[in-house]
């Protein structure tokens, strides 16, 4: 079975204690058993944190390469809108590293307006970045380069964030910041490919997961015509169950959010906060396990922003006493900033009929409801009246 | 373009031949080491303490081989993750039809159609634009 030489040489005697069958004779097993001992007793955890400094330093890799090719999927759409290469390459360097800093809590009282404040002022700081960088450039395709260049600001501080943690850990050797980074490395990179993903949605004006409530709300708009109520945010008057009622969407078909907040609030207090009941479709966070496209109701503003549009919500809807119900579509982070996924899509149907039911109970014809489509409305129309459509609900 | 690099990723077809000549030459040492294992257990009537330690030594060794080279085969010929289809769905004014084509620059959901409804003529708009994902995902290649 084995070559003949070495049995003859004795070089496996050792290995196999074929002379003595003892442990206690089987020399080259005692070294080999002390030998490991001694390496993992001593050197176990610095190979650990070699291992766990190796993943790292391949993950910076790929996330640097994700944030160049998302940069560079910036600067190729920005210069197709009037931007000079260099110049739009050295407005991006510029706009990379920006940030917002949170208001002081330490005296909660209108903590809420001052962060509207300067999340007002972020917004319009980027807005003037990609005016910089694509002067020609109309609103839409504006609106779009801008949720394209959040994402490369997003990539970009991913990057950073885990770049200090490395270096730190390296020069400290203390394993416990290279642990928690190593830990956290399949969340970042899947936060991070998610990004990276959704530069290729806005860049091409498609619909996302998040898009979902927008999508909704056009559907239940038809032909209507709609106006502007807000920043960013347009509502039409329908008739659905012998109701009246206003639907709410961001200002598409360009990457926005708005204000739905700002225009809930002011179509509530245009009425006298006579309002039956407020109605919201958002797309949410699914749990693992839980399938792409399962509608969930429940109440409450299902709004994911940082907390000013859901505020003006609840306080409006306090002040009044309107019911607040919403709907919710549930898919992951990456199906919420990257191309809407078919479930998601097949889903609006579901989600209609559910309105419809939400909007009879607990109200009487005649009633105005509001029906709010909340979400980023990229690839999204405000109302199918070019279309000819009256009615697709 | 993102395709394009995310198919690139993968161990090389060197990183591939290295860890297999690994896996295999751990195999065949387990082998060894279980058989002298045996073969000195079989001499005495109760095998000794050396003989069980070299068994567990070669199956664990076996067990760990063949897991490398299961890695690494899944690793080489797991489905390629294929880059989902952008389509518009249009859906006819008049009688409700709908199809789907693939997306065009520029489309949003909510606009009028170039097309005419193949079935009755009228006219159609885009109801809704999706990602959708391809029915059967190929295996890569091995090498």
């Amino acid at each position: 079975m084995l070559p003949s030489w070495l049995l003859e040489k004795g070089l496996l005697d050792g290995l196999t204690g074929a002379q003595a069958g003892d442990l206690g004779d089987s020399w080259l097993n005692w070294i080999i058993f002390m030998i490991m001992i001694a390496v993992l007793n001593i050197y176990g955890s610095k190979l650990q944190v070699q291992m766990w400094m190796n993943q790292i330093a391949r993950a910076l890799g790929q996330l640097q390469q994700l944030t160049r090719e998302a940069s560079d999927t910036f600067l190729q759409e920005a210069s197709k809108f009037g931007g000079d290469g260099e110049r739009v390459k050295k407005i991006l360097q510029e706009a990379k590293g920006f940030f917002t800093i949170s208001p002081v809590t330490l005296d909660p009282t209108g903590a809420i307006r001052r962060l509207e404040n300067i999340l007002d002022e972020a917004e319009d700081s980027l807005s003037r970045f990609v005016e910089r960088a694509a002067p020609r450039a109309d609103s839409v395709k504006r609106a779009n380069l801008r949720d394209q260049l959040e994402g490369v600001i997003v990539l970009d501080l991913i990057f950073r964030i885990v770049r200090h943690y490395y270096l730190l850990g390296r020069k400290t050797q203390n394993w416990i910041y290279i642990a928690q980074v190593q830990m956290q490395l399949p969340e970042i990179m899947r936060i991070a490919r998610a990004y990276w993903r959704s530069s290729t949605a806005f860049q091409r004006g498609v619909p996302v997961g998040d898009s979902i409530g927008p999508l909704v709300a056009l559907r239940l708009i038809g032909g209507a015509p709609v106006e502007e109520v807000a920043k960013n945010v347009v509502a039409a008057e329908v008739e659905l169950e012998d109701r009246r009622v206003i639907v709410v969407k961001a200002k598409g078909p360009g990457g926005e959010v708005g204000k739905p907040g700002e225009a809930i609030r002011r179509i509530v207090e245009s009425r006298g906060g006579k309002v039956a009941k407020i109605v919201m479709i958002d797309a949410a966070t699914k749990l693992e396990g839980e399938p792409t496209g399962e509608v969930a109701e429940g109440s409450g503003a299902a709004i994911g922003d940082p907390g000013p549009e859901k505020w003006k919500i609840e306080e409006v809807a306090s002040q009044y006493s309107i019911p607040v119900h919403s709907i919710v579509i549930k898919q992951d982070l990456l199906e919420a900033i990257t191309p809407m996924a078919q479930e998601i899509a097949e889903a609006v149907d579901k989600v209609i009929e559910r309105v419809r039911r939400t909007i009879r109970e607990g109200t009487k014809p005649g009633d105005v409801i509001i029906v709010a489509g909340i979400g980023n409305t990229v690839g999204v129309g405000n109302t199918l009246r070019e279309a000819e459509v009256v009615a697709v609900a | 373009m993102p395709e394009e690099r995310e198919a690139k990723e993968g161990p090389t077809l060197a990183a591939t031949a290295l860890m297999i000549l690994m896996s295999l030459g751990l195999a065949a040492f387990s082998v060894i080491i279980i058989y002298y294992g045996i073969r000195a257990g079989s001499r005495t009537e109760t095998p000794g303490m050396d003989t069980w330690f070299q068994v567990l030594f070669g199956v664990t060794g076996l067990m760990l081989s063949l897991k490398m080279v299961y890695d690494v085969l899944r690793m080489k010929i797991a489905p390629e993750e294929e880059e989902p289809t952008i389509v518009s769905r249009l859906q006819c004014v008049d009688c409700g039809h709908w199809k789907e084509r693939e997306f065009r620059e520029g489309e949003y959901v909510g606009l009028k159609a170039e097309e005419a409804c193949p079935k009755c003529g009228g006219s159609m708009f885009v109801a809704a634009i999706y990602a959708k994902k391809p029915k059967k995902q190929a295996r890569r290649p091995l090498f």
